[in-house]
Formats: C-alpha cells, sequence, structure tokens
C-alpha cells in the first residue's frame, strides 16, 4: 500500500531525515511505499495531528510543543533544565524510556494514535541581539515563543517578555527589532538563516527539541503481524540513524552559521551562570503540575526515574 | 479523465457560467475528496482546511486594513488627500488625471485593495475628470489601472494572503512593492501629460497660496497613515496586523475627535460593512486553503509542473511561467482567487530554486495588477462596469496604453529585481 | 392552498428580516471586539511592554463568525463576487434559466459544506482540544458555521425558487437583476 507520512519540517532537516530513513527501509524491506508530506504542504502542525487522529494519514511527526492543546502531559519535553546535556544520557533516555513506551503511548492511544518513538532533534539555544548571563540581563528583552502557555511562563520566569508571534513574522520581525530573540535548535537556526537577524546565539542548556512520530491507531492495528514488526523496525532504525545523525550536528550547524557570518558570537552560560535559570525553572514545575494534576505527577516522576537510569547506565 | 482534468474543467466551467467564486472552488475540492477517498467519508477535513485558511494570525490584518479604508471612506480623510493632491498638480497640463493617478497610490497606501480604491478614489475624480473635458474611456482606464498600484503600494491584500501561504514576511513584501508602484505611478503620470496635450485639455486654475496653506494642514493629519504603515514596519514598531490595528485607531481618531464627521450610528454601519467585506474575501480564502489542501495531497502541482516541463525549469523560465499563468489567472477570476490556487502550484518548484519568495510575491502582485485590467476580461473591468455603470465597450477603449505600461513594469521587473528589492534590502540591512 | 403558501411566504419574508438582524448584529460585534482587541493589544506590546495572550486566538474566533455569517448575510445580498463577463451577454431568457440553475447548484453544494461541517464538528468534539491560551474547548468555536451555511444554502435555494415561480430574474431571494447595485454600497 501506499502509506502518507507528514512532518513538520523540510525534507532535509531532521524530521526529514527521520521520515526519509523510515521510507528507505519500509521500501526496501517491503511491497510497500511510503509518500512524505514535508511541512506547510498538509496545513499545520495542528492540521496534520487531526489528519493522522482521521487515519487519512497513516503517519505523522508532531513535537510535544504542539501537542499541549491535545495532551497537555506531552509539554513536559518543554520543561526547562529536566533534559539531560550528555549525549550518552540523551541517547540512552529516548531508547529506553518508561514514561514514553508506557505513559505516553497510552496518553497518546486515548487520541487514536499509536506512538512508535520519541526523537530528540538537538538542544535549544537561544538567538538575540545582545547577550545575556542573567535573568536581569533579559529583562524587557521580547523572545518570540510558540503559543504553548508553558513556554509562555517559562520565559517569563527567565525574567523575559515572551511574545507569541506566527513562524512566518519571526524573521522579519527579527529584522525590525519588533522582537529581541527566539529559540530554536541549533540545526533549524542553520536552515532558517535566524542566524543572519541575530548577534548573539546561547545556549543555556534548557532544553531539547523533541519530536514525537506516531501512526495512526486502527490503521496500525488492522496491520498484519509482518507489517506491524517492519513499522516497528523501521522507526527503530530510523531513531538508532538520527541519534547518531545528531551527535555533532549541532557542532556542524554552529561551524556553518559561523562561516556564514563571522562576526556571531557564540555563548555557553556557565554552571554558575545557569543557576539562576534552573531556579527560575522551578515555577514551570508548579505551572506544569497546575495544569496537568495528578497525571502530570505521574508523568514527571517516571520521567526523573527515566532519566536516573540514563544516568547510572 | 483523470482527477486533475475533471477538477479543473468544472472550476473553470462553473467560474466561467458566473457561479459565485466560492463555488468553483469547492465543488472541485468535493470532487477532489471524492476521487481521494473513493466516496464522501473523509469530506469533513475540507472544513478543517476551510477553517485553518482563514485563522492563521497575519490574515487578521486584512479586516484590520479594511475597517481602516472603510473609516477613511466614510469619514473625511480620503477627500482631504484627494484635494490636497488637487491643489498641488491639478493646475499643470494633464494635472487633473495625474492627480487621480497619485491619489490612487495615495489612497492606496492606507487601502488594501483595488476595489475600495476604484470607489473612493473614482467616485470623487471622475465627475470633475469629465467636467475638465477628458473623455470617459481614458478616464475609466486611468481609474482602473491606477487603483492597481494600491495592489503594490503597501498595505496590500494580496500580498498578505501570498505571505500567510508561501510563509514570507508581509513586512518585506509590503516594502518591496514600493518600488514597482511608484514605477507605474510615474509612467501613467507621463501618459496623463500626453493625453492632456494631444487632445487638448484645457488645465484648471492655479490654487491660490491660501488655498493651498489650508488643504495642506487639513490633509496633515491623514497623511499619518502612510507613515503609519511604512515607518511603523520599517522602523520595527509594528507587524503589520500591528500596523493595520493602529490605522484603525488613529482612523477612528481623526474621525471621531479631530473631524469630528462620523457618530456611533455610522461607526456600527462601517463595522457592518467591513464584516461583509471581509467575509466575501475570507470565504474565498477558506475554500482556496480546502482546494489547495486537496490537490497538494494528490501530489497534483509535482504532476502539472512535470507536464509542462517546469520541473526542469531555470529561474528565468520559472519567473514568466509564473508571470503567464498569473495573468491569465487574473484575466477570468478575482485575484485572490488566483493566489490562492496558483501559488501553491508553483511553490515545490518555487522552493527547488530557492527563488526569493519576496521577488516572487512582488511579480505576482504585479500580474495581478496587469491581468485585471486586460481586456477581454480583467476584474477590475467588471467592477468598474458595475460601480459606474457605463457599458463594457466605453470601460476597455482606453485601456490598451495601460495594459502596455503595465507589461513594460513587469518585464522591467523581472530583468531589474533591484526596482523591488532595493528597498528591502535598504530596510532589513541584507 | 393558496393562503397557506402566502403564509408560508410571508413567515419567510419574517424569518429572513429576523436573520438578518441576527447576522448583522454578529457582524459589527465581532467587527467591533476584533478592533477592540487589536488595538489595546497594540497599545499593551508598545506602551507597556506586554502582548495580551489571548489576542490570537480571539482574533481566530472572531473571524470565523464574520466569515460564515458574513457569507450568509452577503448571500442574502446577492453580493457574492461573480465572473459575470459571459452572464452579461446573454439574452434575458438564458440568463434566468442559468441564474436558476446557479442558485440551485450553489445551494446543494453549500448544503454539502454545511452537512461535513456537522461531521467536523462531531467528530472534533470528543477530542477534547482547547485552546492553549484561553482553554476553550475548539469545537465550540465552530458551532457557528453550520448554522450560517445552512442559512446560506437555504437562501440560494430561496433564490432558485424566485426565479422558478415568478417572471423577475432574482439574484438574491429579496434582490431582483436590478438590485446590482447593491455591490456599490458595501
Ligand atoms: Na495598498
Ligand atoms: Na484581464
Amino acid at each position: 500500500a501506499n502509506w502518507k507520512y507528514a512532518i513538520e519540517e523540510n525534507l532535509n532537516e531532521v524530521q526529514g531525515v527521520y521520515a526519509t530513513q523510515f521510507k528507505e527501509y519500509i521500501e526496501a524491506n517491503s511491497a510497500h511505499s511510503v509518500q512524505i508530506y514535508p511541512f506547510g504542504t498538509l496545513g499545520e502542525s495542528d492540521d496534520i495531528m487531526e489528519q493522522a487522529q482521521a487515519g487519512i494519514l497513516q503517519f505523522v511527526d508532531q513535537s510535544p510543543g504542539f501537542t499541549g492543546s491535545l495532551i497537555p502531559e506531552a509539554q513536559v519535553f518543554l520543561m526547562p533544565y529536566v533534559l539531560p546535556e550528555s549525549v550518552s544520557e540523551v541517547n540512552y533516555f529516548f531508547k529506553n524510556a518508561k514514561v514514553i513506551s508506557e505513559n505516553f503511548k497510552v496518553l497518546y492511544a486515548e487520541q487514536d494514535l499509536e506512538l512508535l518513538q520519541m526523537f530528540p532533534e538537538g538542544s535549544v539555544a537561544i538567538t538575540t541581539q545582545e547577550s545575556f548571563h542573567s535573568p536581569a540581563d533579559l529583562d524587557g528583552m521580547k523572545i518570540r515563543v510558540m503559543t504553548s502557555p508553558l513556554l509562555v511562563e517559562t520565559y517569563k520566569a527567565f525574567g523575559a517578555v515572551p511574545t507569541p508571534l506566527p513562524w512566518g513574522e519571526v524573521f522579519g520581525a527579527l529584522q525590525t527589532n519588533l522582537i529581541q530573540g527566539q529559540e530554536n535548535p541549533w540545526f533549524y537556526i542553520e536552515s532558517g538563516k535566524l542566524y543572519e537577524v541575530s548577534e548573539v546565539i546561547t545556549e543555556a542548556g534548557h532544553n531539547i527539541f523533541t519530536t514525537a512520530v506516531m501512526a495512526n491507531k486502527n490503521f496500525y492495528e488492522g496491520l498484519s503481524e509482518t507489517d506491524q514488526q517492519l513499522v516497528q523496525q523501521g522507526s527503530e532504525v530510523a531513531l538508532d540513524y538520527i541519534l547518531k545523525y545528531q551527535e555533532g550536528l549541532a557542532e556542524e550547524s554552529k561551524a556553518k552559521i559561523k562561516a556564514a557570518k563571522p562576526s556571531i558570537e557564540f555563548v555557553t552560560l556557565t554552571e554558575a551562570e545557569r543557576a539562576p535559570f534552573r531556579l527560575a525553572a522551578k515555577d514551570v514545575r508548579a505551572k506544569f503540575i497546575e495544569m496537568t494534576g495528578e497525571s502530570g505527577q505521574t508523568i514527571l516522576d517516571q520521567l526523573e526515574a527515566d532519566l536516573e537510569s540514563a544516568r547510572t547506565n | 479523465m483523470d482527477m486533475t482534468s475533471i477538477m479543473m474543467t468544472t472550476m473553470i466551467a462553473l467560474l466561467l457560467l458566473g457561479f459565485p467564486m466560492m463555488i468553483p472552488l469547492l465543488a472541485a475540492t468535493l470532487i477532489g475528496f471524492y476521487y481521494q477517498f473513493m466516496g464522501f467519508d473523509n469530506s469533513q477535513f475540507m472544513i478543517q482546511q476551510m477553517l485553518a485558511g482563514i485563522t492563521p494570525a497575519s490574515l487578521i490584518a486584512i479586516p484590520m486594513f479594511i475597517l481602516a479604508a472603510d473609516i477613511m471612506t466614510k469619514g473625511r480623510s480620503a477627500n482631504k488627500l484627494i484635494d490636497m493632491v488637487m491643489v498641488y498638480i491639478g493646475h499643470y497640463k494633464g494635472g487633473l488625471a495625474v492627480s487621480t493617478a497619485t491619489a490612487c497610490a495615495l489612497f492606496g497606501a492606507v487601502s488594501g485593495s483595488t476595489q475600495a480604491t476604484v470607489v473612493a478614489v473614482g467616485s470623487t475624480l471622475r465627475p470633475k475628470l469629465l467636467e475638465n473635458g477628458y473623455n470617459d474611456s481614458f478616464n475609466l482606464s486611468l481609474i482602473i489601472s491606477s487603483s492597481g498600484i494600491a495592489l503594490l503600494i503597501p498595505p496590500s491584500i494580496g500580498m498578505i494572503i501570498y505571505g500567510g501561504i508561501s510563509q514570507t514576511s508581509i513586512s518585506e513584501l509590503f516594502i518591496a512593492g514600493i518600488g514597482p508602484g511608484i514605477l507605474m505611478l510615474i509612467l501613467f503620470s507621463l501618459y496623463s501629460v500626453f493625453f492632456a496635450i494631444k487632445n487638448e485639455v484645457p488645465t484648471l486654475k492655479k490654487a491660490p497660496f491660501r488655498e493651498r496653506f489650508d488643504v495642506t494642514k487639513e490633509a496633515l493629519w491623514p497623511l499619518g497613515f502612510p507613515c503609519i504603515i511604512v515607518f511603523g514596519i520599517y522602523g520595527g514598531i509594528f507587524s503589520p496586523t500591528e500596523a493595520a490595528s493602529t490605522c484603525v485607531l488613529y482612523a477612528l481618531i481623526l474621525e471621531i475627535i479631530v473631524f469630528k464627521s462620523l457618530d456611533m450610528k455610522a461607526v456600527i454601519g462601517i463595522a457592518k460593512s467591513t464584516g461583509l467585506i471581509t467575509a466575501i474575501v475570507f470565504i474565498l480564502v477558506a475554500a482556496g486553503a480546502a482546494f489547495s489542501w486537496v490537490i497538494s495531497f494528490a501530489m497534483i502541482p509535482q504532476a502539472i509542473m512535470e507536464n509542462f516541463g517546469l520541473n526542469e525549469a531555470n529561474e528565468l523560465q520559472l519567473l514568466i511561467a509564473i508571470s503567464i499563468a498569473f495573468f491569465v489567472g487574473c484575466m477570468f477570476v478575482d485575484s485572490i482567487v488566483v493566489i490562492l490556487i496558483l501559488v501553491p502550484i508553483f511553490m515545490p518548484e518555487i522552493d527547488r530554486l530557492g527563488l526569493d519568495k519576496v521577488l516572487v510575491g512582488v511579480i505576482i502582485t504585479l500580474q495581478v495588477a496587469v491581468g485585471a485590467v486586460t481586456p477581454p476580461f480583467g476584474c477590475n473591468i467588471f467592477t468598474a462596469v458595475a460601480i459606474f455603470k457605463r457599458p463594457y465597450i466605453e470601460v476597455v477603449r482606453g485601456l490598451l496604453p495601460f495594459v502596455l505600461m503595465l507589461a513594460l513594469v513587469a518585464v522591467l521587473l523581472i530583468q531589474f529585481p533591484q526596482i523591488a528589492l532595493f528597498l528591502r534590502d535598504l530596510a532589513f540591512a541584507k | 392552498m393558496r393562503s397557506t403558501s402566502r403564509l408560508m411566504r410571508s413567515g419567510y419574508e419574517k424569518s429572513i428580516v429576523l436573520v438578518n438582524k441576527l447576522e448583522g448584529a454578529i457582524l459589527i460585534i465581532s467587527v467591533l471586539i476584533m478592533g477592540c482587541n487589536n488595538v489595546s493589544n497594540v497599545i499593551g506590546r508598545v506602551v507597556f511592554n506586554q502582548s495580551l495572550y489571548f489576542t490570537d486566538e480571539l482574533n481566530s474566533i472572531l473571524i470565523i463568525f464574520i466569515t460564515f455569517a458574513g457569507t450568509s448575510y452577503a448571500a442574502r445580498l446577492g453580493s457574492h463576487i461573480r465572473m459575470t463577463a459571459i452572464f452579461d451577454v446573454l439574452p434575458s431568457l438564458y440568463q434566468k434559466v442559468l441564474i436558476t440553475l446557479i442558485a440551485f447548484i450553489t445551494s446543494i453544494c453549500i448544503f454539502a459544506i454545511c452537512y461535513f461541517s456537522v461531521e467536523y464538528i462531531s467528530w472534533i468534539a470528543p477530542k477534547g482540544k482547547v485552546l492553549p491560551a484561553m482553554q476553550i474547548p475548539v469545537y465550540l468555536t465552530y458551532i457557528w458555521v453550520p448554522v450560517s451555511l445552512f442559512l446560506t444554502g437555504l437562501e440560494y435555494f430561496a433564490t432558485g425558487m424566485k426565479n422558478l415561480f415568478s417572471k423577475d430574474m432574482h439574484l438574491s431571494s429579496q434582490i431582483t437583476g436590478d438590485g446590482y447595485d447593491n455591490i456599490n454600497e458595501l
């Protein structure tokens, strides 16, 4: 059969690389084919999610930042200073986390979706016009965020003025100083040329951009045992590929950015500088629990248990 | 017949028969859904896309600009601008005609639509042009062609819609439209002078200094609109939607407090007509979004590009193909509908070649302006027929020189993209 | 028999007046709220350095109301955009046949979309999706869509009937061919 798979990015970006790996595996190991629909062709992130829920699409990618309105608990992946920074811990976490394979699997299933994988797209960096080293430096700075209440809360706690803005206006708004900053993973800052309209790119280590890969539940359950295995293996092969692909991706993007704009300044906040941001993150955690209640608490507990085992492995 | 041919044939047939324009789009979309899903089972997603099509935040600039222009037109601002243009250039050879073109450009700096400009400027200045001996064919041609300038001078509804579906910065599009807009104004003005000399149209009396002073003073207030838009966006104070909202606030302050020309009852009437005009535009945007979803889902754009060999086109070839497609499209259909149908079809190729989407947007907007005034069909022509109640033949008789000038601008723009990009690069320091 | 049909007709005329008032009010209120919403947001951001988080969501709710209520209202005014170059040169008998066909086919098409919108809303309602900032269930913001579409379909059906059963050519159930000028008054 011809399976339709919509993603939130272009084919040469991380989600596109994952989807292409998945497609190649499926097509090499079965008579099925996969049609990938890149960003924008079938609507915004919310639209393709609904289409996957209805089974018009067989597969879909959505980063939890957009899933908040449907599954509020998914915003746990937006919380600052929760996910680890070390590559081995990150990789171990995404391969083995029970919070993904058990807790979230159930939450997504309630939405008619079979959660296949979650994968990282790299650490989130903040682009600004002036460097910052403390929440006080961010005072009055307008930072563009997605319209997730948790992200708004995060940047408020960080001392900035969170400004929700549609993606299409971000580039222009940075140029005209309507906003002074925005956050995105490194590869996206590079491919979206956001460095052209920013002076400083800061790694505060506060988050890793995460994406969920899902199949329509009815479609998945209607597959033969062999095909289900095929899909599982395909999604795992692609995950392994993307974890490898991740290593050095940020460095590669940084090098490309530096080559394109030598005047750009990279800042990595020191552990001491991060302390007040970590402290501010506590408020965000309280907000998360307030928004998601008991279920959110369970998710958070399991996530932390998973992170603990990632640390010790 | 395959799905693509049936969709396209149905759409064109219904358009030509005179169906309300949402219907050809919706009917073609329904056919597309039927073919894709072998029945109407998933057709509810057509509604998802209709709703998704009208809810992007950037599109809110459209009702706000319509509201601001509506307040201006129903109040005194629009006429004060026209008066000012008149006292300065009215008395030169062809001055009244040049004033008309300039007033269109100036009013276009507040209004985003051609039709509103035709109504606002045309209904005030056409009687004066007639009175002063310009023949009506020239007047009508001048008015509908000059109204196209409003499409290029920011704000522009066409650009807002293009920016929304192509993910292009609307601020950049706005700034880039100014150059070609002014070029159009210059060409039209030169022709107007030439026409006046050739036809020995009498000139107006020069306005006395006192009158000039008074009229200018009066027009200072409404001149704030273009400043809000250009410097607001250029200076990084406003996004396009915010600039539009500021224009609304400013227009209300002017008309209610300064000029005392509108009362609450008038404001309510304006709100209603703004709502109606917005709905007429947005139902098309909604239908267009559903249409473009179903053709994307069926991979029709790629198939069409391949059919015409455009999947291997170079930049120039693609730009020419885009120009022709939009030109022809706008002969028959409202510009918004054309943008909604054609942009998604060309987008994969525009992306493949990495074309500057701002330049593409300006070229498209210009073609829209050209197509809309080119006989035999042309949306502005029909608007003029309806509004001024003149026979079709009289409206189109004088159009040829204007169409030629517009075609010249189009060719120049493809040859020298800097006409559009110069200001953009300056404003955004590229 | 005759009196029943007259009664029905006058009932229809009365409800049209009512619907016009209602949808007119929706248009006016929505546009005014939208204006206030955006103006306050600009003032908030420029003067107080503080955006309103619900601005975008409120705008999308209002634009849905405006678009659909306005579509139905515009149908009753006969002011939707049409390409009439060919239509206008036809002899009046052909015009009348064509406008009747246009009205009925349009009506069918709109009723179909109306039906799909009910399907969409009933599909999405149980999913429990909410607007992130306002925390309102998303489906509630769509509720007026099928109502307006139904009224639009009904209007085109009535236009078709008027054209079938009366001498004049009707562009809408209330407006005859001479009422073309309405477009200008907008
Ligand atoms: Na304009
Ligand atoms: Na034309």
